[in-house]
């Protein structure tokens, strides 16, 4: 009786034990993304920043929760092959820039909204799909779904907003440049994006 | 003489549809044709559109271009109704009539959009959809001078479909107050989303090759419903080649 009964406990204790390890990878992924929407919320409910202020805390975030190395190869895809090791530093860091500050400026104006993460999923490569909708304001409704990778721990690779891919849409749109003028097409490109950007952002301050 | 145009326009349609079909260039064929149209759009939407939008937008408090835009996609929601109804999907069909009904009388005419606070599902679905739920290719991406609704060979041919579905026109209003009002429709979403397309057309890396894609990109995930994608896809998409 007492063996057995203790043999109960020990398979409870197992079990338990086990149950985060079932459960780890969407729901770790899951619970990442949950912190992310909770600290940019975070930001944008605080009243006292200013609206440069709570973009550049957004840029941040984006920038330790998304995974650009993975998302600048992806975007690249074959091409990747065609820049050297500097070319390559330098297109992440200038995408890394372009994401993020763009990132920044689409969620620092929002005010009234507020994001619900609705599902998750394990998708077969392993990655995690996690599904978001925005709730309030002019984009009420609008899904917005963040694909994570698992690297050093669960980063962003992709954000999906109503069906269109993020990494889809600049692949594309590089693909044309390069075709036409190279990774130095590219890489001038964004350059010269991200510097338009930051005069625009001097003369704002 | 008039049934003869028809029917060469059908022929040239049904040639780009399997133009884009059998084509190894992507889905945009006719891009020699599509890029100056594209120009041609952009300039007036630069020059002519958005500077009326903005005025408005100036003009008007937030709440009426909000309201405006609750009347036209309530009045929407018909054409969505009916072709939930082609598309067999009965639990969206049962909710877009709820939507349409709770819209049209609490809602004040369409004004309020009850029915999202009460978190009815929000549906949008059209001829174009249809054709491709039931198997229709997209075509090749096709714009048309002036008229910014459509991107698709299929979504074209579809569109005198949705026109006639249009509550208005098919309450016997004449052509001219149909147009106005989709003209009244448009300006008002041009102003509410002003500061997305100003973005957008400014921060893009090829402004035609942005646009083209998250109308297609976005049209295909209309007709799949968000399904998920092939293996083949998802490893185009998701896998690293380093």
């Amino acid at each position: 009786m007492e063996s057995r009964s203790s043999g109960l406990w020990m398979a409870l204790a197992l079990l338990l034990g086990a149950a985060p390890a079932f459960a780890a990878p969407a729901d770790d992924a899951r619970a990442t993304m949950e912190k992310t929407v909770a600290d940019v919320l975070q930001v944008l409910d605080d009243a006292a920043l200013s609206l440069q202020t709570k973009r550049d805390h957004i840029q941040a975030i984006a920038f330790e929760r998304f995974d650009f190395v993975t998302m600048s190869k992806l975007v690249l895809k074959r091409d990747w092959k065609k820049f050297d090791a500097t070319q390559r530093q330098r297109f992440v860091e200038q995408f890394r820039e372009h994401l993020s500050a763009r990132y920044g400026e689409n969620l620092g104006k929002y005010e009234k909204e507020k994001v619900e993460v609705t599902t998750h999923h394990l998708e077969t490569n392993g990655d995690v799909s996690v599904k978001t909708v925005i709730r309030g304001g002019k984009f009420d409704g609008t899904p917005v779904d963040y694909r994570l990778r698992q690297g050093s721990g669960w980063q962003v690779i992709d954000v999906t907003i109503e069906n269109v891919s993020l990494v889809s849409s600049f692949r594309t749109q590089f693909a044309d440049v390069l075709a036409k003028s190279g990774p130095t097409g590219v890489l001038k490109k964004l350059e010269e994006r991200n510097a338009a950007r930051a005069a625009a952002k001097a003369k704002n301050v | 003489m008039k049934a003869k145009q028809i029917q060469r326009g059908a022929a040239l349609a049904l040639l780009l549809l399997a133009s884009a079909c059998s084509t190894a260039n992507g889905p945009d064929p006719a891009r020699g044709y599509n890029e100056p149209v594209f120009g041609f759009n952009d300039g007036l939407d630069r020059g002519l559109l958005g500077p009326v939008a903005r005025g408005w937008d100036w003009l008007m408090p937030g709440f009426v271009l909000t309201g405006v835009d609750n009347f036209f996609r309530n009045l929407d929601v018909p054409r969505t109704f009916v072709n939930d109804l082609l598309q067999a999907k009965p639990l969206p069909a049962v909710h877009d009539l709820g939507r349409f009904v709770v819209n049209t009388t609490v809602g004040v005419v369409g004004l309020v959009d009850v029915a999202s606070m009460l978190r009815i599902q929000d549906n949008r679905e059209d001829f174009g959809q249809t054709l491709g739920v039931w198997g229709t290719p997209a075509g090749a991406f096709m714009l048309v001078p002036v008229l910014p609704f459509r991107c698709t060979v299929r979504d074209w041919l579809a569109y005198p479909v949705d026109l006639a579905m249009d509550p208005a026109f098919a309450a016997g209003f004449p052509f001219q107050y149909v147009y106005g009002s989709g003209v009244a429709d448009v300006v008002n979403r041009r102003a509410i989303n002003d500061p997305e397309i100003e973005e957008n057309r400014r921060e893009a890396i090829d402004w035609y090759v942005f646009v083209r894609d998250a109308c297609l990109q976005d049209r295909e995930g209309e007709v799949t419903d968000g399904a998920e994608p092939t293996a083949a896809e998802e490893e185009d998409l998701y896998g690293v080649e380093e």
